[in-house]
Formats: structure tokens, C-alpha cells, sequence
């Protein structure tokens, strides 16, 4: 039995943030009914699609234009239906379609994942991802320090607000299912911004503890060298020599002395001569092949140690295929390898993607739901 | 204690670096009863460090500064702290009795590390059938990599974003957040909450494995989809293949940047009204590909906007008219934000051993709701005995005798 096989999701947005944790629900038993509103229903880009595929797989489908007159009655209907709401968009769009209301007392968790929140004086703000990730602090980490600081490509703030938001909503449907009566309804207000500050490592504690402004350094980590990616001689590779290692590194350099050399012996004489000891790792590790560094760093050294694998090179990764994680998404046209689940239950299948199903008329869906679990 | 949805849930959390901390914290904010369990090693040394980025905060620089680092009160608020020889018998012995009292295991060790110990999931789940066991090794505890030496910074560029982030196709850049780790800690608070969820209806504890680089290909999944339809993505700096224009442009400030994203033709017109005739007036960017095709005109016009203004007016006045667009902010820039203020994000902690500092919030409000009944991280080994007569039922010589034997202790070596 999986999960969240007796639940009911509805899913109505385009960001991702509601698709993902949509898909975290959907892939643990849940049945998700996505709305595909006017907007989300555009397909227009090859990446859009690889989207649409990648998120809403296994989804059921309905087909809501928000233009035309009584489509709100509709979302009202099906929302009744379900008992978690999981809408994203900006607050201002969530307005439009009532969310606030949406379910009524019947839903028990109601999810809104919006750029900046639903209070505050920004909560009318546009957002996206470049946006809120420069906004949230993360981009001038990025970058080089004398070029335009870089943004992160995809959609990784939405998909990790995807994230808490699975993680608080199933927090709080474990209550309501173990209340003897019904509980109010959990309204949850996620905010991209807030996530974006959440998910700094240390920038934040640098400020508020020791008042230093983290700032970007190309590929180099910045307080502590080398933890950056090198160029080598079929790509690039990287090198995690934090103070724990740095002797580990020496070795894999097959330049042991390099530990008492008084330019390196230290951390902040690490970052002081970090040209200095560039050049020495370019001399030694550079004409090397990827391959031949994991196996120097990794195997013969135990360094930590990586490299940079294209899509290609991941999607045909022996470690990845050995354990199982690609799995088949059958596109009808396309067979695709899609990345399975990011957690597993040891000794059990991991749960199958599902497949991509084409949308359903609203009064169709709402005619075969009715009489179901006393939602008559 | 943290009130929340979790409340009742009980973590013995073995985490340490980022990504297993973030995980448990998260389950701390959101109510869930976590015991921290910690070497005596595990916040350095009682020798006072050299001066560092991360740790300050401290009224007095001779005094238990391993209980003031920046990133350690960070990641473990809402925790209390038990600091255990598990290498003893006796300390094993006292781990073991928490196994039986606990939800949730979660440690993010190497594969090898908890066995090497005695304490992997078959010994564990022996004790307590009911216990959920999370692991979350770089690699995961199979296949050819199970046991190369991980960390975020080292996986990422083998989780594919590094192959197409960066200025160009021959400048790749990383993150600076070690993303896989952030990945990796939120998958492992998803697992938790679906296992505790399974246990619901049958009872059964579960063995949980994730690793950090496959929790980082699924936050980018849709890019493997793209490669095998035929579409290879490359570095191409701050533009975006739906979007146009996307970028980040000079403000007028010293390094001062402001980010802009058009993602339909509504956004553009609003944003060409801003930017006057030459931008709005001119027919080759009145649709996505025409404006894609000439990403370079639109990004003059628009710099020589923004490179005159300073970044947050400039940010202002495009939100005003419904253009995305955020100024690039610095953390100093973060603590004053109108919008943080107005939602109280920063939450403001403090202790004995401990300055009054803000911390970054969790990102989730429920029914209004944050940080209620939050607390700050603990002392190394602060609750050393509450857990251990208050749980385990010792009494007081019991515990003073794991003090006289060196198990338990509230200081680092050295």
C-alpha cells in the first residue's frame, strides 16, 4: 500500500513549485488532478515540454480556462473534492481564483507557494527564478568578482519551495488523520524568497556573526582553497581541500612537501598564494583525464574529488545505472530516462514515474468523482 | 519546544557538515523533538581558533567559543544536544536505549561510517522495529561509487546543472552553496514525512536512502528530458531559453546589479513603456523569438536604464508596473528588507552562552504561524542529563558516573 493512496490533491500553477510537490504526492500514491489553466497549457518550447513530462507524469489532467465565464465555479467544484490545495503564482493571481477559499472546510491542508509570500508589502511582487534567487542573495555568490554576477539556470528555488511545501502539508495531514474529529484546515504560506535565504550555507552567520559580506570567486569557494573545479585535460575536475584534507591533497599532487611549504601551510596562506598553488595543481593534475583523477583522487588517494559529466555522460553513468535511479518514461513518442525518486525504500520498488496523461473534461471528472468519499 | 505539525515526532539526529542538519532542523521547525548527538571533537578543539569568517558572535573570545560558531547555532536550533562517546561501550550502550525511544534516525555519515560503529539500520531496526532510518551518503550505500569521499562542492559538477551553468560553453561555474547538499537535506525531510506517513498505516519502521547526488539530478531533472530530445543546454550567462530578455544588469552602485526576467509579451510592453521609445517603438521585439534573436540590442537599452538608477528604486519602479525585476541583493542587505521585516523571516534566538542574533526562518508560515516556541541551539552536551534521566529514566549517579568515565562530557578535547 503506498502512502497517500486514499488523498486527493488538487494542483493548479506554472511555476513548478506546486508540479514538484504535486509529483512528490503523486509518486507516493497520491491521485494529484492538475489544472492546466489557460497559460500552463501553452507548450511552446522543447524545454517547456521536457518540463511538463518531467513534473506532471502520472498526473490527472483537466483543462480550466480562467477566461471563460463559470471557470472559477469549476475550480470551486473541483477543489471540493480534494483534500489538499497546492496552488503557486504570484499573490495576486491566487486572489483571482479565490484561493483562500478553495476547498472550503473540506480540504485539510491548503498550500500557497507565491515569489514573496501572501503578507508583507511585497506580496503583490512579480517574481522568477533569476529574480528571486538575486533577490534571496544567492546570485552575488555566483560568478566571477569583476564580471556580472551569474544566476542559477532552471528552476531549483521552485522545486526546493516544492520540497518544504510536501514536507509541511504531509506533516500536518499525519494530524488530521489521526484526529478522532476534523480539524480546521492548514493553511500553509510558502514563501521562494524566504527559500532562497533559507538555503545559504553560511553567507547569513557570516554577516550576522562576524560582519564579512560573502561575495563570488569564479568556481573557488572563497574562505578556504582549493575547494574549487580545475581545467584538465579532457574537461574540468574538482578538488575539495578543506583543512581536513590538505595533506590528502599534497599526495595526490605527488608533491608532499607542499604540506609545510610555508605559502600553503595554512588556511589563510592557502587563499593569500591560491595563484601560486593553482599553477603548481595545473602543472601536475592538468594533463591528466577525468577518469585518471577520480581514480587518483578518489580510489588511490581517498581525496574528494569530482568531475564535470555532461547529461550524456550522466544519463549513462554506470553508478547511477547500477543502482536503478534512471527510470522509463514512456512519452508515447518518446522513450525517455527520467531521474527516479531522490530517496528509496531499501528492499522495496522504487514507486514508477507514471505516465503522461492527456486532460479530461472538468464536468467529465466531476461526474465520475461525485458520490465518492461522501463528497456527494 | 517548537510548537508544529511534527510535534510527537522524535529525531536522534547524527548529522553533521550541511546537508543532514538542514534536514533535522527543518524537522525541529516544524515541532519535531530532535536529539542531537555529538563527538566531543565535533566542534573543534578547546584551543580558541585563529580568527575566522564564521565564528563570532562571542562576549568573552576565551570562554566555551566552541559554543558560538556562527554555523553550528545556525543549523541546530530547536535541538537539544547530547554529547556521547560512541566509540565506548557505555556510550554505545546509552545510543542504543535512544534508538528504542525514537521516530526517526538520521545520520549523513560516509557508507561505511555506522557500521563501522555498530549501529546501521540492521542493528538499529533489531532494536526498534518501528524506526525509521535515514542514510544519506554522498553516493548512496550501492553501486561502483558507494564509497568515494563526498562532499557537496565535489558532487555537484557530477550532477549535470555544472555542464550548462556559467558565462559560456567553455566557462563552466559552480554554485558557491554546494547545492547537492541544500538538495539533499530537503529530500531527506520529504523522505521522513512520507515514511512516518507509511508507518502510520502499517506500523513498520523503514530503512531510507538517499544520495546527494541523486537528490541534486532530481531538482534538475527536466534537463536529462531535454538532452535525449535532442537538445543539448549550454552555459549562455544570465539569458534564459523560454525568456527574453532575462538577465542581471548594472546598477549604479559599486558592484550593484538588478535582475530582470520578461517572460511574455505583456512583460515586455510594461517594460519597454519604462524604457521609452527606442525599446517600445522598435517591431523587432515585439514577440519572444524576435526579442530572443536581438538579446543583445534589448540588453543596451535596458543597461543604459538601469546603470543610472540605483538597484532597489530601480527594482521599485518595474514591480510597480508588474515587470519582474530584484535587486541583487548582498546578505547585509537582507536584515532591513521591508518584506522580511513585515513577515518577521529573521528570527531572533538567544541563550546564556549566546549573543542575541537573528537567523535566517523556515520558509513555510502555517496558519500564520512561525517560529513559535523556537529556541537556540544547545551547548555541546547541554542536555546530556535531561535526556538521559528525563528519556532513559538514569538517575543521577548513573549519569555522573558517565561523566567520571569520560562517555558523556560538555567540552572538547584539547
Amino acid at each position: 500500500m503506498s502512502e497517500h493512496n486514499l488523498l486527493r490533491v488538487l494542483e493548479i500553477g506554472t511555476e513548478g513549485a506546486a508540479g514538484y510537490a504535486g509529483k512528490l504526492f503523486s509518486r507516493w500514491g497520491a491521485e494529484v488532478v492538475r489544472v492546466d489553466t489557460g497559460s500552463s497549457l501553452a507548450v511552446p518550447t522543447r524545454l517547456a515540454r521536457a518540463t511538463d513530462l518531467y513534473l506532471h507524469a502520472g498526473k490527472a489532467r483537466i483543462a480550466v480556462n480562467l477566461e471563460n465565464t463559470g471557470s472559477l465555479e469549476v475550480l470551486r467544484r473541483l477543489a471540493d473534492h480534494c483534500d489538499v490545495i497546492l496552488v503557486d503564482g504570484a499573490a495576486p493571481a491566487l486572489d483571482e481564483i479565490g484561493f483562500e477559499t478553495l476547498g472550503g472546510a473540506r480540504s485539510q491542508v491548503r498550500v500557497a507557494i507565491t515569489p514573496f509570500g501572501l503578507t508583507g508589502p511585497h506580496r503583490d511582487w512579480q517574481g522568477a527564478s533569476n529574480v528571486l534567487l538575486a533577490m534571496g542573495g544567492q546570485t552575488y555568490l555566483m560568478g566571477d568578482e569583476d564580471r556580472a554576477p551569474l544566476t542559477m539556470p532552471g528552476r531549483y528555488l521552485a522545486y526546493q519551495a516544492g520540497q518544504f511545501a510536501y514536507t509541511a502539508a504531509v506533516a500536518c495531514l499525519r494530524n488530521h488523520a489521526k484526529a478522532d474529529d476534523p480539524l480546521p484546515t492548514d493553511n500553509l504560506d510558502v514563501s521562494q524568497y524566504e527559500v532562497a535565504q533559507t538555503l545559504h550555507q553560511f553567507t547569513n552567520v557570516m554577516w550576522t556573526f562576524g560582519g564579512n559580506v560573502r561575495s563570488r570567486h569564479g568556481n573557488n569557494f572563497g574562505v578556504i582553497h582549493p575547494i574549487t573545479m580545475y581545467p584538465c585535460r579532457d574537461g574540468w575536475f574538482a578538488v575539495n581541500a578543506d583543512p581536513i584534507f590538505w595533506d590528502t591533497f599534497t599526495v595526490m599532487l605527488n608533491r608532499p612537501e607542499l604540506a609545510a611549504d610555508p605559502r600553503f601551510n595554512s588556511v589563510a596562506a592557502r587563499v593569500e598564494n591560491a595563484e601560486a598553488l593553482d599553477a603548481i595543481v595545473a602543472e601536475e593534475l592538468g594533463p591528466k583525464s577525468r577518469a585518471e583523477l577520480m581514480e587518483l583522487g578518489q580510489v588511490k588517494c581517498r581525496m574528494p574529488t569530482g568531475v564535470l559529466s555532461t547529461l550524456r555522460e550522466l544519463l549513462d553513468d554506470p553508478h547511477l545505472t547500477a543502482r536503478d535511479f534512471w527510470q522509463t518514461l514512456d512519452a508515447g513518442d518518446l522513450q525517455l530516462k527520467t531521474p527516479g525518486s531522490p530517496f528509496r525504500f531499501v528492499g522495496e520498488a522504487m514507486p514508477s514515474p507514471g505516465t503522461p496523461r492527456p486532460p479530461v473534461d472538468a464536468t467529465e471528472w466531476l461526474a465520475a468523482t461525485a458520490g465518492e468519499r461522501g463528497h456527494a | 519546544m517548537p510548537d508544529g505539525p511534527l510535534r510527537g515526532v522524535r529525531v536522534l539526529d547524527f548529522t553533521h557538515v550541511w546537508a543532514g542538519p538542514l534536514c533535522s532542523r527543518t524537522l525541529g521547525d516544524l515541532g519535531a523533538e530532535v536529539i542531537k548527538v555529538e563527538a566531543a571533537w565535533a566542534r573543534g578543539t578547546a584551543t580558541p581558533p585563529a580568527a575566522s569568517p564564521f565564528t563570532s558572535g562571542a562576549s568573552n573570545p576565551n570562554d566555551d567559543h566552541w559554543n558560538r560558531q556562527g554555523v553550528t547555532n545556525k543549523l541546530n536550533r530547536n535541538k537539544l544536544g547530547i554529547c556521547v562517546d560512541s566509540k565506548r561501550d557505555e556510550g554505545r550502550d546509552v545510543l542504543m536505549q535512544l534508538v528504542r525511544e525514537c521516530d526517526v534516525v538520521v545520520e549523513n555519515f560516509s557508507a561505511r561510517a555506522m557500521k563501522s560503529m555498530g549501529l546501521d539500520w540492521s542493528v538499529l531496526s533489531a532494536i526498534n522495529p518501528a524506526i525509521i532510518y535515514v542514510a544519506m551518503p554522498g553516493f548512496g550505500h550501492s553501486g561502483p561509487y558507494k564509497d568515494y569521499v563526498a562532499y557537496g562542492t565535489v558532487v555537484e559538477p557530477m550532477c549535470g546543472l555544472t555542464s550548462f551553468m556559467g558565462y559560456g560553453p567553455d566557462e563552466p561555474r559552480v554554485t558557491a552553496t554546494a547545492v547537492p547538499d541544500p538538495s539533499a537535506g530537503m529530500a531527506a525531510a520529504t523522505a521522513i514525512v512520507t515514511a512516518l506517513s507509511r508507518r502510520d498505516r502499517d506500523g513498520k519502521g523503514r530503512y531510507v536512502e538517499l544520495s546527494l547526488q541523486e537528490a541534486a539530478i532530481a531538482l534538475f531533472g527536466e534537463y536529462f528530458l531535454l538532452e535525449q530530445m535532442g537538445e543539448t543546454p549550454q552555459p549562455s550567462g544570465n539569458t534564459h531559453p523560454d525568456y527574453s530578455p532575462c538577465g542581471v544588469y548594472p546598477a549604479s552602485g559599486q558592484d550593484d546589479w538588478l535582475a530582470i526576467s520578461v517572460r511574455d509579451d505583456d512583460e515586455w510592453r510594461r517594460l519597454a513603456a519604462v524604457l521609452g521609445p527606442a525599446a517600445q517603438d522598435d517591431g523587432r521585439f515585439s514577440d519572444r523569438d524576435g526579442r530572443a534573436r536581438h538579446h543583445d540590442v534589448i540588453d543596451e537599452h535596458i543597461s543604459a536604464w538601469t546603470r543610472v538608477r540605483d538597484k532597489a528604486s530601480a527594482m521599485a519602479e518595474l514591480q510597480a508596473v508588474g515587470v519582474a525585476a530584484g535587486a541583487v541583493n548582498r546578505t547585509s542587505d537582507l536584515l532591513a528588507d521591508p518584506q522580511n521585516c513585515a513577515r518577521d523571516y529573521f528570527v531572533e534566538l538567544h541563550a546564556p552562552h549566546m549573543n542575541s542574533m537573528q537567523y535566517a526562518g523556515l520558509p513555510v508560515r502555517i496558519n500564520g504561524k512561525r517560529a513559535e516556541g523556537w529556541h537556540a541551539a544547545p551547548r555541546l552536551g547541554e542536555h546530556n542529563r535531561e535526556v538521559l534521566t528525563g528519556l532513559l529514566g538514569m538517575d543521577d549517579a548513573e549519569v555522573d558516573a558517565l561523566y567520571d568515565a569520560g562517555v558523556l562530557t560538555e567540552h572538547p578535547p584539547g
